[in-house]
């Protein structure tokens, strides 16, 4: 089983960061392809996956392939769902997921537990180490 | 982004898919349904058979999505 690290140096940073990994978004659009590497968190507390939506738009040219009203903390609205190939070189993972577009306020991407099903997680909030396993 | 006329074929065969599909992904194109899938990423396979034309993916039965993220409380 491949793994790798989405932890921090210390307890506190992984508090105030969360379980991070780079990935690579693809669009897969034969007229326009992207191809781009991207910060993303894994958020358990997330049922599906998120992306901001400008960048999913202006940036990463995604293609909407559903509506949904979704719920959050501070109400409800109807938001884009895009679908993209997502690879993580060092699992050798690479699938196509679906992500709702939301504002994150910031270029990255949530990995709820609709694409974390696949994996096992090794979460250890005393050292800061989180390991992704495929 | 999907058409109105595929989320309107969804939504008049949706008991129907219901009862037969349910948690499966579909996907439909031009107004029909092209399959159901056991994944996210057969569906998304299938409907990249149409190239960059619009296709509805989705999971039949999903009830409205929730999130309540740590994103959305992270500084920076």
């Amino acid at each position: 089983m491949a793994s790798v690290d989405c932890g921090h140096r210390t307890f506190d940073l992984l508090i105030l960061k969360g379980p991070a990994l780079e990935v690579i978004i693809n669009n897969q659009q034969s007229s326009n392809p992207v191809n781009r590497q991207l910060d993303s968190i894994l958020d358990t507390g997330s049922e599906w996956n998120l992306i901001e939506d400008t960048l999913a738009v202006a940036v990463l040219y995604l293609p909407v392939i559903d509506w949904q009203v979704i719920r959050t903390a501070t109400g409800s609205a109807r938001r884009p769902v895009y679908m993209a190939q997502i690879t993580i070189p060092q699992l050798t993972y690479s699938k196509l997921h679906r992500f709702i577009g939301v504002n994150l306020g910031s270029d990255l991407a949530i990995v709820g537990r609709e694409m974390l099903a696949d994996f096992r997680l090794v979460y250890s909030g005393r050292t800061g180490s989180v390991t992704l396993e495929y | 982004m999907p058409t109105e006329e595929d989320i309107r074929a969804y939504d008049q065969r949706k008991s129907a898919l219901e009862q037969d599909y349910a948690g499966k992904f579909v996907v439909f194109h031009g107004g029909q349904l092209v399959g159901a899938y056991d994944d996210f990423d057969s569906a998304g396979k299938a409907a990249l058979h149409f190239g960059d034309s619009p296709s509805l993916i989705r999971r039949v039965g999903e009830s409205i999505p929730r999130y309540n993220s740590i994103s959305t409380v992270h500084s920076q």
